[in-house]
């Protein structure tokens, strides 16, 4: 007989990660491809990237996940400062205070994550040729689950 | 939609610009490639990290890059091809040194002996490191009786604090083969509440 189990990145942090990021940005596209493909002029590509134990105990356990968030952004016209530049950094601006707000994040009450936080920015991600065309920029997203 | 501080913009990208601009006059600050003049400043946001969390808040690390670009001209020497930015880079080093903690401000002024203080042009005025003083409009301010001044009320806007240039990188090559360049790496911590 299988064993009953929680999918814990999928209900803990995907699902309500996602869930958060539309009630603040409504119907942004959120994308979870591992190669990247057009998906429009604005658009988030979330690729899950740690999963590791914190702390270990008989009864349970804390882990901490990662997920990348690579927001892409096209404008069209010549370069602006505040087309191709303050528009994005303002946004990401947004979406740390969003996970500032949430860091301990608990929707209707259920428990999802605790000291959530987008630990790092990177303004100058490496990018693959098909990519040159956006601005983007690369979201670390950090959070604890108890288990 | 929730309130947000724009921070890298505002406390960290706009101030540095004011920091720089006020400084080197000649040069315009760009943000990308597209200028053809002899000089000019590059900012490009890099990356910004999570130095430590508070209750309600947090501390970051920004880091941008400037890079300074002059025009090749004639044959390379020491003199035409690498002093003025090395001049250039230890001006910057000094104004940032000078400039630490970063401090804007428009309120009202007080004259040590309770007068106000009246700007020329009816602008405000933005204090960028006491007791450093200008208007709105890039002008000096100037007491007509030599007299103090102290501010009222005592509150400032707090933009950023230890700031500096971590390293700077005289480039052998450039991206852009008719200019010279000389990258820095800025970089200030942010205390942000969410209060």
């Amino acid at each position: 007989m299988a064993s009953t189990y929680t999918s814990v990145l999928k209900d803990n942090v995907l699902d309500p990660f996602e869930s958060l990021l539309k009630s603040e940005f409504g119907k942004i596209p959120i994308h979870y491809d591992l190669e990247f493909k057009h998906r429009g002029n604005f658009f988030i590509r979330v690729i899950p990237t740690q999963d590791l134990l914190d702390e270990f105990t008989t009864e349970d356990q804390i882990r901490t996940y990662g997920l990348l968030l690579r927001v892409y952004r096209r404008t069209p016209g010549p370069y602006s400062k505040e087309q191709s530049l303050t528009q994005l950094i303002n946004y990401i601006d947004r979406i740390k205070r969003l996970i500032g707000n949430n860091s301990n994040y608990r929707p209707d009450s259920d428990y999802a994550w605790n000291d959530g936080v987008i630990t790092r920015v990177n303004y100058q991600p490496d990018l693959e040729d098909k990519e040159q065309l956006y601005q983007v920029a690369d979201l670390l997203f950090n959070c604890n689950v108890l288990v | 939609m929730i309130d947000y501080n724009k921070t890298t913009n505002k406390s960290v990208l706009e101030n540095l610009t004011f920091l720089i601009a006020q400084e080197f006059r000649q040069n315009p600050i760009r943000y990308d490639d597209n200028f053809n003049g002899n000089t000019y400043f590059k900012l490009t946001p890099i990356e910004d990290e999570i130095i430590d969390i508070r209750t309600n808040g947090a501390i970051r690390e920004y880091t941008i890059e400037i890079q300074y670009s002059e025009r090749r001209s004639g044959r390379y020497t020491r003199r035409s091809g690498l002093d003025n930015r090395v001049n250039t880079v230890e001006r910057l080093k000094e104004i940032l040194r000078r400039a630490t903690a970063s401090i804007e401000l428009f309120l009202y002024y007080l004259t040590s002996d309770g007068k106000n203080f009246l700007t020329s042009d009816g602008e405000d005025i933005l204090i960028t490191r006491r007791p450093l003083l200008i208007t709105s409009q890039d002008d000096f301010l100037i007491t007509s009786d030599g007299k103090s001044f102290a501010v009222y009320p005592a509150t400032y806007t707090y933009d950023f604090h230890n700031a500096r240039l971590e390293s700077v990188n005289y480039d052998l090559e450039s991206e852009r083969p008719n200019y010279l360049t000389a990258t820095a790496e800025f970089k200030c911590l942010v205390e942000e509440l969410y209060a």
